[in-house]
């Protein structure tokens, strides 16, 4: 079998940063102190209308090909990880092939996946490289929640950020990417959902003057029912975990990081609690950043990686869940 | 190629023109219900008959058969 | 370089679900006489199936499906891979996968999810599932690949409404013992973007109300922002360009003789254009079937639907297919699959709605 690494890993945020004391000012009934206590987090990035999911991963994708030693003509798969597509057609992707100048014979698709998006596309990435199909992938992720979230849900604006990234996957002599498990439950699709969105309840006149003087929530309303996803992820998770050190033969006891999805402050604390994860091998980066949707894991590597925490020889736990529910997860090697 | 050999084959390509009716001043836009049908018959002709691709911009300077003649041995060159 | 080979992978079945409402081109009232006689000879259209207001791709999807697992004796936890290529997804979020793996009550081991291409969709969502099924220990897979377009297509944009009809089909792939060896190519390029696209109602463009408003675009072309445009001319040239290259390419690299393979089933783009891409590659008229006269354009679902309509000999024998998807992007795949003789090929009806309930 072919193995795979992950070689690079470069994430980008939008400018604008919303501080507790700012969300305060939106939300009158909150004083800063209290949104950190109620969320654990910080800090929120949010994007403007007219900077996009593609945008940027647009942005993460040619800082990858500054930085590191990856060249454009050598791509030979793009993966592209959103919910929030530029067009109904054409796909995304193939916008991106263009914009970043890479070559026509390669493949290029869309994947429209939230929270379990970053490791679905790990999965199948790796997947195209083992089965011969391809040498390397390019999987860009970009997500903007903010734009479906409308400005008085207190529990959206608060807990989610816009971001996107890049992660670079090609052959290995040894080590890297194991073996991965996957898992869905569309019994979970109302749980989070976008009403007034695409082709089961279409977009319509009376929709955009129902929500005008909030700009009209053009591409739906998001609807989170927070308490169904915990105890979807309080009952899922930690059997993902189990399943995971399974297939790749691990001890628990064996894994140096833990890197989850950061859902939300609360639910990180639940499946550490519930495991019994120790505080050293649960990496939190949500208080700095809020969900990222997609792009929460490889931030989160990325930031472990900054602090040198990583050595050669670690294992990390990667897992992804939520929005579908959609769940899967694998362990990388260093 | 003779311009008479691409009269021969517009003619036979299009059903409603009758054998002997087009010369080379023929306008395309004068035939009878003359549409963009047509005109994408153009292009996969010049493409399969001479190897030759005409695009949108192309077609808005062809209203003959002779500019026609003139846009495929342009290109052919 | 995205040209690869895998063997011992088995097509069991094919399924395709179109909505019972037919609609003809010649009760189209913006055509004249004479123009509909023109389209349905150069196009090919004559008539299309048309989604009754509220039927989604997942109903359509979820339907196909469900008629081949009536037939096939697969046990419904035995999926361990669901893939819904699509570009008409039922919401923006959650995706079509999680959504047809309940419907379809499969197990919640299940990998799913969706691949959002067009007319390259099926032969790109072959290409995924056979890198999937051979190297993540998945033994059996759905590929479901359709789109609802007519919802897109505006009734007063003559170059688009005649064209395009809806279908969603499920194809079940299994690994096997059989020594069948399929390829792919699989090519991009987003400089085409505009060549087919839906400017309004993404996240690029969003909806406003003046993009619902429907506007002259030119002679008998009439339709707003959130509407499919189509430039017939761009898409022509790239087609019988690059395409017919690409085929040529790929026999080339695979060694293969035309009077090797069966029967070569292409996207359902347009008759004219399928056709110069036919001489061009220098395919029999005989090996080359069409099903675009009673269900036009149906984006990713053409190559399956066609298989189902027209080639029902492959139930009785083994086949050697020449697969080549390409448009909307653009984007353009070939593929060339060997195949045992596929057990199943339905057709069937829908009308009736499936609301997601909560």
């Amino acid at each position: 079998m072919i193995n795979v690494k992950m070689n690079h890993i470069v994430y980008h945020l939008p400018d604008k940063c919303i501080t507790n004391v700012e969300l305060a000012k939106q939300f009158s009934d909150y004083t800063p102190d209290q949104i950190f206590k109620r969320t654990g987090i910080k800090k929120r990035f949010h994007t403007t209308r007219d900077v996009i999911g593609s945008d940027l991963a647009f942005v993460a994708a040619e800082k990858l090909f500054s930085d590191a030693d990856f060249e454009k003509d050598k791509v030979e798969f793009l993966i592209f990880v959103t919910e929030g597509l530029d067009c109904v057609a054409p796909a995304s992707a193939i916008i991106l092939q263009d914009r970043l100048g890479l070559p026509n014979n390669i493949g290029a698709i869309d994947v429209p996946l939230g929270c379990s998006g970053f490791t679905h596309a790990l999965g199948l990435g790796s997947t195209l490289i083992r089965s011969g199909q391809v040498k390397n992938v390019l999987i860009l992720f970009g997500d903007t929640p903010s734009l479906v979230s409308h400005p008085e849900d207190f529990h959206l604006v608060s807990l989610f950020s816009d971001a996107g990234a890049a992660v670079w996957l090609e052959e290995a002599e040894r080590g890297g990417i194991g073996n991965f498990v996957y898992g869905t439950d569309g019994s979970g699709a109302k749980s989070l959902s976008v009403d007034g969105s695409l082709f089961r309840q279409p977009m319509d006149v009376n929709w955009l003057n129902k929500y005008k003087d909030v700009g009209g929530m053009p591409t739906g309303r998001m609807q989170m029912n927070g308490l169904d996803i915990l105890s979807f992820s309080l009952q899922k998770v930690p059997k993902l975990v189990g399943d995971i050190l399974a297939k790749n033969e691990t001890d628990f006891e064996e894994i140096d990081f833990f890197v989850f999805h950061q859902a939300s402050n609360i639910i990180l604390k639940s499946l550490q609690r519930k495991m019994r994860i120790p505080d050293e091998k649960m990496v939190y980066c949500i208080a700095d950043y809020g969900n990222t949707v997609s792009i929460s894991i490889p931030l989160a590597l990325k930031e472990l990686g900054k602090g040198s925490k990583i050595f050669p020889g670690a294992k990390v736990l990667i897992a992804g869940f939520g929005i579908g529910f959609s769940w899967s997860g694998t362990i990388l090697q260093y | 190629m003779e311009i008479n050999e691409l009269i021969d084959k517009l003619e036979a390509e299009y059903d409603e023109l009758e054998v002997g009716s087009l010369n080379s001043n023929s306008s395309f836009n004068e035939i009878e219900n003359w549409g963009s049908m047509h005109s994408l018959i153009l292009i996969a002709l010049a493409d399969t008959e001479y190897d030759v691709v005409i695009s949108g911009n192309d077609l808005k300077g062809i209203d003959t058969v002779q500019d026609l003649f003139n846009v495929i041995m342009k290109k052919k060159s | 370089m995205a040209f690869f080979s895998v063997e011992g992978l088995n097509i069991k079945g094919i399924s395709t679900a179109v909505p019972t409402q037919s609609k003809s081109v010649l009760d189209y009232d913006l055509m004249s006489d004479s123009e509909k006689k023109m389209f349905v000879k150069t196009v090919g259209v004559e008539n299309r199936r048309v989604a009754e207001e509220g039927v989604t791709s997942l109903d359509l999807g979820v339907h196909a499906a469900n008629q081949l697992f009536q037939k096939i004796g697969w046990e419904k936890e035995s999926v361990d891979l669901l893939v819904f290529v699509t570009q008409s997804r039922d919401f923006y979020l959650p995706s079509m996968g999680p959504l047809a793996q309940h419907k379809l009550g499969l197990s919640t081991t299940c990998m799913a999810f969706d691949i959002g291409l067009g007319c390259s969709g099926y032969v790109y969502g072959l290409s995924i599932v056979a890198s999937m099924l051979k190297s993540s220990n998945f033994k059996r897979a759905i590929l479901l690949a359709g789109d609802v377009s007519t919802i897109s297509s505006c009734y007063s944009d003559r170059s688009t409404y005649p064209l395009f009809g809806d279908a969603v089909t499920a194809t079940f792939v299994e690994n096997s013992n059989a020594n069948n060896k399929w390829s792919f190519e699989l090519y991009s390029d987003g400089s085409g973007e505009e060549a087919i696209k839906i400017p309004y109602g993404g996240l690029r463009n969003l909806p406003t109300v003046d993009s619902f408003e429907e506007k002259e675009r030119g002679p008998g072309i009439k339709r707003s922002d959130l509407h499919l445009a189509l430039n017939g001319i761009d898409i022509f040239n790239f087609s019988v360009s690059k395409v017919p290259k690409s085929i040529n390419d790929f026999l080339l690299k695979l060694g293969m003789q035309r009077d090797e393979i069966d029967y070569f089933v292409m996207h359902q783009a347009n008759k004219l254009m399928n056709e110069t891409i036919r001489k061009k590659v220098s395919f029999e008229i005989e090996k080359t079937p069409y099903s675009l006269k009673d269900f036009g354009n149906t984006s990713s679902a053409s190559i399956p639907l066609t298989i189902v309509t027209e080639l029902e000999v492959l139930k009785s024998k083994k086949s050697t297919l020449l697969l080549s998807g390409f448009g909307v992007g653009l984007s353009w795949a070939n593929a060339l699959v060997e195949n045992d003789l596929i057990e199943y090929l339905l057709l069937s009806f829908v009308t009736e709605k499936n609301e997601i309930k909560g």
